[in-house]
Formats: structure tokens, sequence, C-alpha cells
């Protein structure tokens, strides 16, 4: 094979939308879009990310209940502690691929709730899958805001979120 | 113990004597989506008739087992907590594919507050207070009466609802999962199975409550206790670890101080 040529492989992407439910014994309860985590791992690279929202506005917060009204102000530090943990895990290589996010989505199963992940096979290199994750992440996310919100589409910006991978 | 433990508002008592009153629904709840992943995987179901969302378990991964009464045993654990005025989650049984995909059926466990995360979520994000702990003293120990008598000694602080809308000096709590209990330990007559200890830290033992529920429960009429067992059909719970249930919680349920060690 040529030295200008990168076999692309396969590899498997896992995204988990992360919303707060404001009533759960209702269909139609308010559901508050928080971020989206994801993980792709293709060959031996391992890549994590989050996104998550700056801060939730005045109306959302009022709907949140007292004990957790404060913390959930800013959905982005809400959320590092368990990117920071699936890190921890994954670098220690105690978690095999696509595993962190399926412990979160079996530990928040309520008011927060990490829905269980959606998984793809997606082609790519290993140099560039921090960038496709990062890419998929996002969209991922911008569709989930625009979904909860009613809208057809929310543009991009960094004033809605803020980025860990 | 007339109006038992718990701090239900009167919308959630509302909701769990409807509960009560139904042993199986009979309405068309629709299945849309999953929750949670592998073996603690569930359904989350709505009623159509009139929006409500519920938890319908087992989840697929253990859909075929066969002799694991799990529906039997979340359902008759809810009725007997109503019984008495504790803080259970409401449940009803299923028939939807039982005796096909669902061996021996699914219930269906409703929400107990509107909003709220389990105790080892809330306890690991910061959100419940020494304050809080202390408040739910009372509950807790009435409850670990009640799994020392319907046989659920793997109690852990994730089947502890925590209502995240409580306010700041007292947190309102209800308890869900015990598809484990009852036939699952007791596989004969005069079962020995082993009782939960204490397992949520920071909150006191409140052994007068124990003691109150423990002759709280002496005190309930046998017949009361077998007709909640009875009147789960057949296709749920067969005639073997039905017996078995009966037998065990009247055999027990005088003998609740010794096996707590009140």
């Amino acid at each position: 094979m040529a030295d200008n040529v990168v076999a692309l492989h396969f590899g498997r992407l896992s995204l988990s939308r992360i919303t707060y439910h404001c009533d759960l014994q209702r269909a139609d309860g308010p559901v508050i879009p928080l971020g989206v985590m994801a993980e792709f791992s293709v060959g031996h690279a391992r890549v994590l990310g989050l996104i998550a929202r700056t801060t939730l506005d005045q109306k959302e917060l009022a709907i949140v209940g007292r004990m957790v009204r404060e913390k959930l102000a800013v959905p982005f530090d809400f959320l590092k502690s368990d990117f920071d943990w699936a890190c921890k895990e994954i670098e220690a290589e105690k978690l095999e691929a696509g595993r962190a996010l399926k412990l979160l989505a079996a530990r928040y199963t309520d008011s927060l709730f990490f829905a269980p992940p959606t998984e793809e096979r997606v082609r790519a290199t290993a140099d560039f899958a921090l960038a496709e994750m990062r890419r998929r992440r996002d969209e991922d996310f911008y569709s989930m805001i625009a979904d909860l919100l009613g809208q057809r589409r929310i543009p991009p910006s960094k004033d809605i979120s803020e980025l860990a991978a | 113990m007339t109006n038992g433990v718990h701090r239900f508002s009167a919308v959630q008592r509302e909701l769990r004597d409807r509960f009560a009153g139904i042993v199986e629904t009979g309405d068309d709840w629709i299945e849309v989506g999953r929750i949670g992943e592998g073996e603690s995987e569930s359904w989350r179901v709505r009623n159509p008739a009139d929006d409500m969302v519920g938890v319908a378990k087992p989840g697929p991964p253990r859909a075929d087992q066969d002799g694991h009464f799990r529906a039997a045993h979340e359902k008759i654990a809810f009725d007997l907590a109503h019984l008495i005025g504790l803080p259970v989650s409401p449940v009803v049984l299923w028939p939807k594919d039982i005796g096909t995909v669902y061996k021996v059926g699914r219930s269906i466990s409703c929400w107990a507050f509107p909003q709220g995360d389990k105790w080892n979520v809330a306890e690991g994000k910061g959100l419940i207070s020494a304050i809080q702990k202390q408040s739910v003293a009372a509950e807790v120990a009435a409850m670990r009466v009640f799994h020392a008598w319907i046989g659920d000694g793997d109690r852990k602080p994730d089947h502890v609802f925590v209502d995240t809308d409580s306010p700041p000096d007292r947190l309102n709590i209800a308890f869900f999962d015990h598809g484990n209990s009852m036939s699952a330990a007791w596989k004969g007559p005069n079962a020995n199975c082993g009782v939960c200890g204490h397992y949520l830290a920071g909150v006191p033992e409140d052994k007068d409550t124990m003691l109150a529920v423990a002759e709280h429960i002496a005190a309930c009429s046998d017949s009361n206790v077998q007709a909640l067992v009875d009147r789960i059909p057949a296709r749920y719970l067969p005639t073997g670890p039905r017996g078995h249930i009966i037998q065990n919680l009247l055999a027990r349920k005088g003998n609740l101080r010794g096996l707590v060690g009140i």
C-alpha cells in the first residue's frame, strides 16, 4: 500500500442524551435538555466527550425541584463530575469500549436521565476519531435542543454550550 | 401508626389508594422507551387513557424467567405497605405478553413523586443535607422492619427514591424494587433468610419506630394479609410459591422484634 494511503477502520460511536424530567408521572411533563455525552472507539483509540448547556433560563429553573435548582443552574458543571469519572475509568482501562455510557444510563434513570446510548458503526481513522466524535456529539446536542424546544434547527453557539473532550 | 409512616401529599395518597384498589391494569399501556441497561433494564410506559407514566419491569433480559415471580412480589409488597401505611411506590400488574414473551408477567410501578432521583444519585450529587437525613429516621426504621417481614435482605441506597422538591428541613422518600423479596428468598415454609441492616449513612436509627411498626404489623389480621396474596392471579404466582409466601408472611409477622433484634 502506498505511504499516503491510510486505512479506514470501523469504530463504535455511542451517544447518550442527558435530560431533566420535571414531572416523571406525566407523559406531557416538561423535559429540560442538558447535554450529550459521546464515546468513540476505533482501533486502540478511545475518546470521550461532553457537551452541555452553560445555563438554564429562569423559566426552566422555576420548574426544577428545590433541592437541585441551584446546582442544575449550570448544567455543564453539574455533569462534569460524571464525565471526569468516566474518563478516569477509561484511562485506568477498567471499562471496555462503550461501557461508560451504559453505566451512566443505568445510574441516572429518573429526573436526571441519561438515555440508554445509541450505538453506531462509523468509519474513521484513529487520528480523526476525536474530530469525528466532536462533530457527531455536537450535532446530536443541537438536534436534541431543537426537538425539545419544538424548533426546526438551533444554530451552534458558544453562548449555549460548553465542551469537554 | 394510624396515619402510617410517610409524607405523601394528598395527590400522592390518592394515587396510592387508586393503585391499591386495582390488582391488574386493564388499560393499554404503551412502551415508550428504555430505561437503564442490561440486567436493570426496564421500560418507560404510558397510559393513553390518562397520560400517566410508569416503569414496566422486568425488562427483556429477564423476560423468560419463569421461576422468579418478580411482578407478583412487587405488587404484594406495595399492597402490604399500603395496608400498613408505609412509603412504597404504587404498583399494578400488567398482563401484556404474559405467558409468552414475559413468562410470569410484568408489573408497572409509578414514581412516588413527580420529581426525584435515587438516594445514591442525590447523595452523589451532594443534594441531601445532614438535617434532611435526620428527618427520615422514622421512615427508614419502619421500612427496615417491613423488609425483614417480606424477606428482602438486599436493600441498597439505589432502592430509595428521593423527592428532589423536598423542603430544606425534611426529606420525602419512597421505597421501590421488591422483585427479589418473598418467594425469591423463601423456598419453603418457615424459611430462614437474612435481614437487611442499616444501610443509609447519616440517617439515625430510630428503635422506637421500629418497635411500633413491628407491633403494628403483628396486629394486622391474618385474613387481610392472606387476601392480598390470594388476589394475585395464578399466571403471575402459581400455587407452590403462593403458599410459601402466605405461610412465611403469617409466621414472621409476630416475630419481627426478634428478627430485627429489638
